[in-house]
């Protein structure tokens, strides 16, 4: 090889290695503990500009991934389950995800897809009042809620309440949009695969048991598993 | 004059490192093992072609749309793929997954390397594209086969070779021929080294996004793995408070070492005496993956990974005890792909040019 092509094929693996590192760097970093509670961080400025520059040629080798999230402990199980009806609102079948049964290759990529489901979002509701335009309808916002004096144990159902009206008295939570995307297109799959009008989805996630548990009295149970429903998706 | 020599000898020892002609053993055997997880990975999917693969499975075309209209709601652009040439058409899906299938086996067999490369690599990419497949086990897979493509693609057949096999490269590179395949080639050897900067970059960035976690720090990141909500009842999480603190320490160590592996990665990767210790992270690493993470694709291609670091002279030497010494001898290079100590070096580069002399 050519001292020529050697500077050269040097040159192209010193940026390619290089845009590969930046890339890591240019992920948001986080959560870190701070003087407000855990917070995420941007990354740094030159991280992200060359990462900007680069991004085309990282995203046609493929080579965009930045973070592992299995890498992250202490992740909520979620699991999801889809029911069925046909056009006479008759439940015709129902399934869980991830199968119990599929295999170890499925199981995971079905794992995935309840993931997504549960990408929640605070809803931080406004400090002023939000007055609509002239004959405008007031901004709202698809919130999970109990039903009014439901226990508990309760699934929580998605409904859409005006900004001014959100509850300012405890955590709102609502699911992110990609979380919303991503449960309509399975409502939907699922109700074409099987022949059925429509299917409701329901998501159930339950926070880990902590090791300190081992330390302390045996308690009764263990975290609540929390059932949410998305709501019906047609096919 | 100190300083020109230190960038002499830093001159020499990239070019040492990244254009010496390496023996296209370690590219096959390496091609071997992350074939057989691309072939495990799609088979394993078959009976799921068009749920996680097509237009009309879990992500269909419509959410695409959805998602398009709402770019602030998707977590990252989306790949591309060449699933998406073919639409919704399952049985045309059907027959773009059986073909990847084959060329992925012609791949893992060493059938025409250059093309069947490219081709797995394309399948890879392609097959992993579709939000509802895509994961982070297929991350190591895809580095993998991508500079697979690069290493055959600068493996220069042995011998004069005819202009169309000059443009395919060889036809069959199953590892431990019995005669002399390829010339020692910089392309082989630029193939695993980038592929062992990349991996090195992987390990130890996916240590440090650990520390990020306070339950590394304590020692209880395998403990969560260990008890999955939603498949852990409270008696079974229960059942180790009779040995609470022996489990927690077994835990604590076994996570700091798996910190400490990734982290310390660079300083024993490359050398020859410490890779028994690369070799034992990747087989308790791929099992842990598997049993604990449930993730065999990564375990698989994570070993193949690891198996980049092994010199081909390493792979040489194992084929010789197969009998088979005479056929290799004419490619063996001794001491590549080690990252020797100058003095190393230097001996045996004056052990080749006494070679030539002779």
């Amino acid at each position: 090889m050519s001292l020529k092509w050697r500077v050269v094929a040097s040159l192209l693996i010193v940026f390619h290695l290089f845009a590969v590192g930046n890339c890591v760097l240019a992920a948001p970093s986080g959560p870190w503990a701070t003087a407000e509670g855990q917070s995420v961080f941007t990354p740094p400025q030159f991280a992200f500009d060359f990462n900007n520059l680069v991004g085309p040629y990282l995203w046609a080798l493929k080579l965009t991934h930045q973070r592992y999230v299995s890498n992250r402990p202490n992740l909520p199980g979620v699991a999801f389950e889809a029911k069925l009806f046909d056009s006479n609102g008759r439940e015709i079948s129902a399934m869980r995800f991830p199968d119990p049964d599929a295999n170890i290759w499925v199981h995971y990529r079905q794992e995935n897809l309840a993931r997504w489901l549960a990408d929640d979002q605070p809803v931080i509701p406004p400090m002023v009042e939000v007055i609509p335009a002239p004959a405008a309808a007031a901004p709202a916002v698809a919130i999970w809620q109990r039903r009014p004096g439901g226990h508990p144990g309760e699934p929580l159902k998605l409904n859409s309440v005006p900004l001014h009206l959100v509850p300012r008295d405890r955590p709102v939570y609502r699911p992110s949009p990609w979380s919303l995307l991503m449960a309509r297109a399975y409502g939907r799959y699922l109700a074409r695969a099987h022949g059925a009008e429509y299917a409701e989805l329901t998501r159930y996630t339950q926070e880990s048991i902590p090791p300190a548990v081992l330390f302390s009295d045996r308690p009764r149970s263990g975290p609540e598993v929390m059932a949410a429903e998305f709501g019906r998706s047609p096919q | 004059m100190n300083d020109i020599s230190w960038a002499r000898r830093i001159v020499s020892a990239w070019s040492e490192f990244w254009f010496r002609p390496a023996n296209p053993l370690a590219l096959d055997i390496v091609r071997v093992a992350a074939g057989v997880a691309a072939l495990a990975w799609l088979g394993a999917m078959a009976a799921h072609v068009d749920a996680f693969f097509g237009l009309n499975g879990w992500f269909d075309r419509q959410a695409y749309v959805d998602a398009a209209q709402a770019l602030q709601g998707t977590p990252r652009p989306f790949g591309w793929s060449l699933l998406y040439l073919i639409g919704d058409r399952p049985e045309v899906l059907r027959g773009a997954y059986f073909l990847a299938m084959f060329v992925v086996l012609l791949f893992t067999l060493g059938v025409l390397p250059r093309v069947s490369s490219v081709g797995t690599w394309l399948a890879i990419a392609s097959f992993g594209a579709n939000p509802a497949s895509e994961a982070d086990d297929l991350v190591v897979l895809n580095m993998l086969s991508l500079y697979l493509v690069v290493g055959y693609f600068f493996c220069r057949p042995a011998g004069q070779a005819s202009l169309i096999r000059r443009l395919i490269g060889p036809l069959l590179a199953w590892p431990w021929p019995t005669q002399s395949r390829d010339q020692p080639s910089v392309g082989a050897n630029l193939g695993m080294r980038l592929a062992q900067v990349h991996f090195a970059i992987i390990v130890v960035t996916s240590g440090l996004q650990k520390l990020q976690f306070g339950d590394w720090w304590a020692g209880v990141a395998l403990w969560y793995p260990l008890h999955r909500p939603l498949e852990t009842s409270i008696d079974q999480a229960f059942a180790h408070a009779g040995d609470a603190q022996q489990y927690l320490r077994f835990l604590s160590v076994s996570a700091y070492l798996i910190l400490a592996w990734q982290l310390a990665f660079p300083t024993f990767a490359w050398r020859r005496s410490m890779q028994w210790l690369l070799f034992v992270g990747a087989v308790a690493g791929g099992a842990g993956l598997i049993w604990l993470y449930r993730m065999p694709v990564l375990a698989m291609s994570f070993f193949a990974a690891c198996l980049t670091y092994v010199p081909s002279d390493a792979w040489s030497k194992l084929a010789a005890l197969r009998g088979r010494r005479a056929a290799l001898a004419s490619q063996q290079v001794v001491g590549e792909n080690s990252i020797g100590t100058p003095e190393v070096n230097r001996r045996q580069k004056r052990q080749r040019d006494r070679g030539r002399t002779a």
